[in-house]
């Protein structure tokens, strides 16, 4: 009897082992990274616990990096061989990422598609806005958040100028000048308490999201992503930094040494910032400030009537990822972007989905139809190997400029030379 | 002969319990010492962009570094930080360690304030300075009448820029080596100043002729680790200088360097390279330190 019992035992823990083994093999994990956004961590955990409860052979680990940590995690994950098999990565880096073959192509029946045509057309504007991620005709990932720049207006500081930002906000950077000086306050001594506008000199990368948009509006593209050259030595280059470089010396309304744009707005030294989304909304708002938002200037003689370069995050795979694997992230991914609305509500993200779009909720959205029109009237900014190094390039030219007070056109030529060298050098990389 | 077997037997004995006992530290030193060291100096021969597995290249990097127009901008900038904040910190602190050595009212107090830099950490302490080097921040108020201007550009100024790092470096510095110099003037024995004294030396002649040539090992370690710290330079220049190293690169040290082309510019080969450089200036520095400071007079003697 006690024979038999120990037989019975045995054969059950042998059958609980193989189901064990057998479910460990089905169940398939997807290591997911998420650069650090507080307000969609919460909602990611939420939808990421349905996801698993809807596909119980699928596991996801969550993980959230620190925003000033991603890049160097992430590469040094990704060159260990111990990276993500998903991850939430902006454009800046991507076309290094791609060229690098760190992405794979989207697999559009996982993410819950028809086809990759499909994808496009479930998005507004899906071949511009999804642009982003496109390589040689091919989509490598799903927008987490959309971004483009508007004009944030502090109404009361407008009002105490005695300007209506809805009817005296200006249309051109020629007005916007003009306008600057009416809101801009200076102390007895002469020193800025407040200034009426200025741009955001902080970051290497703003000379690519706004300073080259600036550009292009006369014209011009700085970056040739497609051929990597660079053409600074022009006219519409000169224009634009003659520009800036008069707005620190020579009418002395703003300059990199103030308190930078995004933060001096929140504190009520800023009138007027053009380089926040809409995920700044509620920061405005958290900081008691009463704002409206306007369409980025153009130049008089503008040819285009870009606003400032869209930049994106996108939802990506680790191409090194078995198939079985990418399959899941994929699928993970169409699932946490399947709803934008919650994403918008919640935590600020814009994922233009086209039926969100279309939506009355979207619609009735006060500030988000300005977002999506800057979105549409602009492109991404450059997607190139060696994109901090030519930002930085180019931001080493503006100081030389703004700063050392050099010779614009010996600088000019200059940091042609240098950008192209750059851009000649990571071509290959 | 059996005594001698027995001998040699428990000296080899002790000499594998002795290897036991140090196996934890020469495994912690291979793994996270010689190994990064070795694979710095393999990833410098290569092209490796983090991202691809690295091709080798052989001394292409080095090469391509003499070239470099950033790199050589970098090298003078690390130099000028190194000679900021070593020297004026050795003799400041030394100073500052000889007056708290004196015995006054509230010298307790005054210590620990003056300590007090040292303890948070340098991002915090960049915070603050970033603030109080605001344009028409609290130092430019407070220098006002001397400068009569209603801004001063502490950060974006690129001549000024730097010397802001080399003060903010030596206020949170200096400190530390105060209290290094203060433990070596506390170890020289009492009697050896009353005998200067019954000599006849005064008390400046006392400190400079008996107390600061006893100091030499405390001045050798203070010189060193300063050095050490300063070629490293990189938490302030990142936190501090605008764009991570600016204006126009002016405090863009080597460690800034390393970690812009690693991690920014995915040159990692560039990096090593540039790591390697950085390890050989150190080493010969800090070899030209300890040979200038050779002495066999360090005793009491």
């Amino acid at each position: 009897m006690l024979k038999r019992l120990s037989l019975v035992v045995m054969m059950m823990v042998l059958l609980a082992a193989l189901t064990s083994v057998t479910v460990a093999q089905d169940t398939v994990t997807v290591k997911l990274w998420m650069h650090n956004h507080p307000p969609r961590i919460p909602l990611d955990e939420t939808l990421i616990a349905q996801f698993e409860a809807e596909n119980p052979g699928i596991k996801v680990e969550f993980t959230v990096v620190p925003d000033q940590e991603w890049d160097t995690t992430l590469g040094t994950a990704l060159a260990s061989g111990s990276g993500p098999d998903l991850f939430n990565q902006a454009t800046f880096a991507m076309g290094q990422f791609y060229s690098q073959g760190i992405l794979a192509p989207i697999d559009a029946e996982a993410a819950g598609y028809a086809d990759a045509a499909s994808v496009y057309g479930a998005y507004e504007a899906g071949e511009a806005l999804l642009a982003g991620a496109t390589f040689d005709g091919t989509l490598y990932g799903l927008p987490t958040e959309l971004s483009a720049y508007a004009c944030y207006t502090n109404d009361a500081l407008w009002e105490a100028a005695g300007l209506d930002p809805a009817t005296d906000f200006p249309t051109t950077w020629e007005e916007l000048k003009t306008v600057a000086e009416q809101l801009t306050v200076r102390d007895d001594s002469g020193a800025l308490v407040q200034r009426g506008f200025d741009f955001k000199y902080d970051a290497s990368i703003f000379m690519l999201l706004i300073f080259n948009p600036m550009v292009q509006q006369l014209g011009v593209n700085m970056i040739d992503e497609v051929n990597y050259t660079a053409t600074i030595n022009t006219p519409e280059v000169k224009q634009v930094l003659t520009y800036w470089n008069d707005w620190v010396n020579n009418w002395k309304l703003g300059g990199p040494q103030y308190t930078s744009s995004r933060a001096a707005f929140l504190a009520g030294e800023l009138a007027t910032d053009c380089d926040g989304g809409n995920w700044f909304a509620p920061q405005a708002e958290e900081a008691g400030i009463d704002y409206s938002i306007h369409p980025i200037p153009v130049w008089e003689n503008a040819t285009n009537d870009n606003g400032f370069a869209n930049y994106a995050y996108f939802f990506m795979v680790n191409s090194s990822a078995a198939p079985e694997v990418q399959q899941a992230a994929w699928k993970l991914a169409g699932y946490l972007t399947s709803d934008p609305a919650q994403y918008l509500d919640v935590a600020g993200l814009f994922q233009a989905k086209a039926d969100f779009v279309a939506s009355e909720a979207f619609q009735s959205n006060t500030i988000m139809p300005v977002f999506l029109h800057e979105l549409s009237v602009s492109t991404y900014h450059p997607r190139i190997n060696g994109f901090f190094e030519v930002s930085d390039a180019l931001m080493r030219a503006r100081d030389r400029v703004i700063i050392g007070g050099e010779d614009i056109d010996t600088v000019l030529a200059e940091a042609e030379a240098e950008v192209n060298s750059i851009l000649a050098a990571s071509q290959g990389m | 002969m059996a005594a001698g077997t027995q001998k040699s037997s428990l000296i080899a004995r002790r000499q594998y319990w002795g290897l036991v006992f140090v196996l934890p530290t020469v495994i912690f030193f291979i793994v996270f010492f010689l190994y990064p060291i070795i694979s710095g100096i393999y990833y410098s021969l290569t092209d490796f962009t983090l991202l691809k597995p690295p091709v080798w290249v052989g001394l292409q990097n080095y090469q391509d570094l003499l070239k470099d127009r950033l790199f050589i901008k970098s090298i003078s900038v690390t130099l000028g930080y190194v000679a900021g904040t070593t020297i004026p910190a050795w003799i400041l602190s030394l100073f500052a360690a000889v007056v708290f050595f004196q015995k006054f009212r509230g010298r307790e107090i005054l210590k620990v304030l003056f300590f007090s830099p040292v303890l948070p950490s340098l991002i915090v302490v960049a915070i603050v300075w970033r603030i109080l080097l605001q344009p028409g921040g609290i130092l430019t108020t407070v220098l006002r009448p001397l400068t009569g201007s209603a801004e001063i550009n502490w950060l974006d100024n690129p001549t000024l820029s730097p010397i802001s790092m080399i003060i903010i470096t030596n206020w949170t510095i200096i400190p530390f080596y105060m209290l290094i110099w203060l433990s070596g003037l506390t170890a020289i024995p009492e009697e050896l100043r009353d005998a200067a004294r019954v000599d006849g030396a005064t008390r400046v002649q006392s400190f400079f002729r008996v107390e600061l040539p006893l100091l030499r090992p405390t001045g050798v370690f203070i010189a060193a680790i300063s050095t050490i710290n300063a070629f490293q330079g990189f938490t302030l220049q990142y936190a501090i200088s605008p764009g991570k190293g600016g204006p126009i690169d002016v405090n863009t040290t080597l460690g800034l360097l390393i970690w812009k082309y690693g991690f920014q510019y995915y040159r990692m080969g560039d990096a090593s390279a540039v790591s390697m450089v950085l390890f050989a200036m150190i080493m010969i520095v800090v070899l030209i330190q300890l040979w200038l400071s050779r002495s066999d007079q360090f005793s009491l003697n």
